[in-house]
């Protein structure tokens, strides 16, 4: 197990190093040059010039581009992401604060995702071709087609403005304390609702795939209760492939977060992404970029290694 | 002379035994996706939404760019059936020309990406080589990055604006449909159809396009209608966070990002594009369910496996 991990982990720098370089040339190859994206268009010339001298020298964008990738891989290696260009601190401090408030934020969408999704999966397989299964469905696609941030402003309308009952937007401490339950919950909840509905269709013909298998007959024959079989026998076996989409889902919740932070004001690496762009800070862009798709290539590796950890016909092939 | 005929005669009923094979088999298609109730709903709202686009000036009640201060933050009511937002603009007219926008830049998006796709994956598939190996590492690269991620990297470079919202998104779905057509073209190249063809003489051009394109292009349909929503949905975000189509352009999702900030006295300005998103979405995903069923039996209807 051990040297799969590792195998997989040395099979993984070829690709982050792929995602370096490809966010670096991106970036810096545009037809825009990185300057222009840094300078407000509106500044009178002289002033311009001014401050494209001041930023190349500070950041070495006068030298040859390939001069650049390679300093910027190796302060990559060091640890050091850049610097911001609005707030000049380092973008690696900025981002140790805010990466632990967007895994709070996927833990508890995934959280909500999964129990949403999984429950109401195993309801609609067991009630196949019945009214409650057409309904779930019915959601679960809805739950598909929604615009997450629309999705989070009405949930802000209602419970935030109408009802009062929940914060409108920030965070309010770790996710474990009430305070910042209650901060958590909205944009969980919009962040989770696309990812249960995933998830629900994906248990329910998962399940009836199990369900129609001979063991599960073989099951019930032997006198077995029907929950127990539910329970023990399908929706053990069901839930290995559900594992492996559960963790890409949470996945695609790291590139979701970043509009659901932005809706809701949620000091995380997505707002973070959102507000370097906006202020025109390259280098938060790129360093934040970067973070998020190496996220995902992790959370990849440990899907494929839960996967064979979970199931012995993989694990022993 | 009359072998000959014969001959001919034999070539003519066989080719027209094929033609009703597959006008049977296309009805058959037809008809299964019309057994499906959703998937009608879910035609006839887009067919609707097209419609309603392209006609936008009859439908529309009022300009959708004219602003009145007068009549700001307007409940709905009969002259204003949406109501008005922070501007004074009319609602209705606005949602009525952003179908122009929000399908064109979805449809776009979804069609550029197939297309690119499907060249990247045909070319690698059937030639092989280095030029395989090239593309897959490229492509392996792009699949490391979650598909919005990629769209707003790329539109932060190119800048916001609605042709720079298409390329951006469909970079995402390039890299997915190459893998696919890859391997289906890996499967299918070496079947007797394609062996005989090439036996005889066909060209490569002719071999791809007339032998094996026919062979993916149901897959390609149900992928077009899925990417089609996900590059609505997108597209939405992206203009919602201020990327993508630009303020005064009624596009959905920037109506609902200029919208937010009147959440508390004018909610109909979010809500009603928020509608019109939700539902394009919701049939565009019904159409994609039931001809996933209908085109492709053995493929299962299960979760959306792109996003």
């Amino acid at each position: 197990m051990t040297s799969y991990i590792l195998k997989r982990l040395l099979a993984a720098i070829p690709t982050v190093l792929g995602i370096i370089t490809l966010v670096f040339f991106v970036l810096h190859l545009s037809p825009g040059d990185p300057i222009n994206l840094m300078i407000p268009p509106d500044l009178p010339s002289s002033v311009r010039a001014e401050r494209i001298d001041d930023i190349n020298a500070r950041y070495g964008f006068d030298q040859p581009v390939y001069v650049q990738y390679f300093q910027y891989l190796g302060n990559i290696a060091r640890g050091d992401l850049g610097e911001s260009l609005r707030h000049q601190e380092p973008i690696i401090d900025d981002l140790k604060r805010r990466i632990p408030n967007t895994l709070q934020l996927g833990m508890v969408s995934l959280l909500i995702s999964a129990t949403m999704g999984i429950g109401l999966g195993v309801i609609s397989a067991i009630r196949h071709g019945s009214l409650t299964d057409n309904f779930t469905m019915l959601g679960a696609l809805a739950g598909v087609s929604m615009p997450n941030f629309w999705l989070g402003l009405l949930l802000m309308l209602a419970f935030g403005l109408h009802l009062g009952i929940l914060p409108i937007s920030g965070y309010g401490g770790p996710v474990w304390t009430w305070e910042g339950f209650k901060h958590v919950l909205m944009p969980a909840i919009t962040l989770g609702t696309a990812g249960a509905g995933v998830l629900a269709r994906f248990t329910r013909s998962s399940m009836l795939d199990v369900i129609s298998q001979d063991y599960v007959r073989t099951a019930r024959a032997k006198g077995l209760a029907y929950r127990t079989v539910i329970t023990r026998h399908a929706l053990k076996n069901a839930l290995i492939p559900i594992v492996t989409l559960l963790a890409l889902e949470f996945g695609i919740m790291l590139a979701g977060a970043i509009v659901v932070e932005t809706v809701f004001a949620w000091p995380g690496v997505g707002r973070y992404l959102i507000d370097g762009i906006n202020g025109r800070d390259f280098p938060v862009v790129q360093a934040t970029v970067m973070v998020i798709a190496i996220g995902f290539v992790l959370i990849n590796i440990v899907t494929d290694v839960l996967y064979t950890y979970i199931d012995p016909r993989i694990r022993f092939n | 002379m009359s072998e000959q005929a014969t001959a001919q005669n034999t070539k003519v009923s066989e080719t027209t035994l094929a033609r009703d094979i597959r006008v049977i088999r296309r009805f058959d298609t037809v008809k299964r996706f019309a057994t499906n109730k959703f998937a009608v709903v879910g035609f006839a709202f887009l067919a609707l939404m097209v419609l309603i686009a392209i006609f936008a000036p009859v439908v529309a009640t009022h300009s959708p760019t004219d602003q009145s201060l007068l009549t700001r933050l307007q409940e709905p009511s009969s002259d204003h059936w949406f109501g008005t937002d922070q501007l004074g603009r009319d609602v209705f007219s606005r949602v009525v020309y952003g179908a122009r926008y929000s399908l064109f830049i979805g449809a776009g998006a979804a069609l550029v990406g197939l297309v690119a796709g499907l060249i990247l994956g045909m070319t690698s598939g059937f030639f092989g080589g280095w030029i395989d190996m090239v593309s897959m590492r490229i492509i392996d690269i792009l699949l490391s990055f979650p598909g919005v991620l990629l769209a707003i990297l790329i539109v932060s470079v190119l800048g916001p604006g609605v042709v720079n919202l298409i390329i951006a998104i469909s970079i995402g779905f390039t890299s997915p449909v190459a893998r696919l057509v890859r391997s289906a073209v890996l499967s299918l190249k070496n079947q007797d159809f394609v062996l005989a063809a090439i036996s005889i003489g066909a060209g490569n051009t002719r071999i791809m396009t007339r032998h094996l394109l026919p062979n993916i292009t149901s897959l390609l349909i149900i992928y077009g209608t899925l990417y089609f929503a996900v590059a609505l949905l997108a597209a939405a975000g992206l203009s919602f966070l201020g990327l993508g189509a630009q303020s005064p352009t009624p596009e959905w999702g920037a109506m609902i990002g200029s919208g937010r900030e009147y959440l508390r006295d004018a909610s109909n300005a979010t809500l009603f594009p928020g509608l019109a998103i939700f539902f394009t979405v919701l049939s565009l995903n019904f159409i994609g369910d039931a001809l996933r069923d209908a085109l492709d039996p053995r493929m299962k209807s299960s979760g959306q496996p792109m996003r």
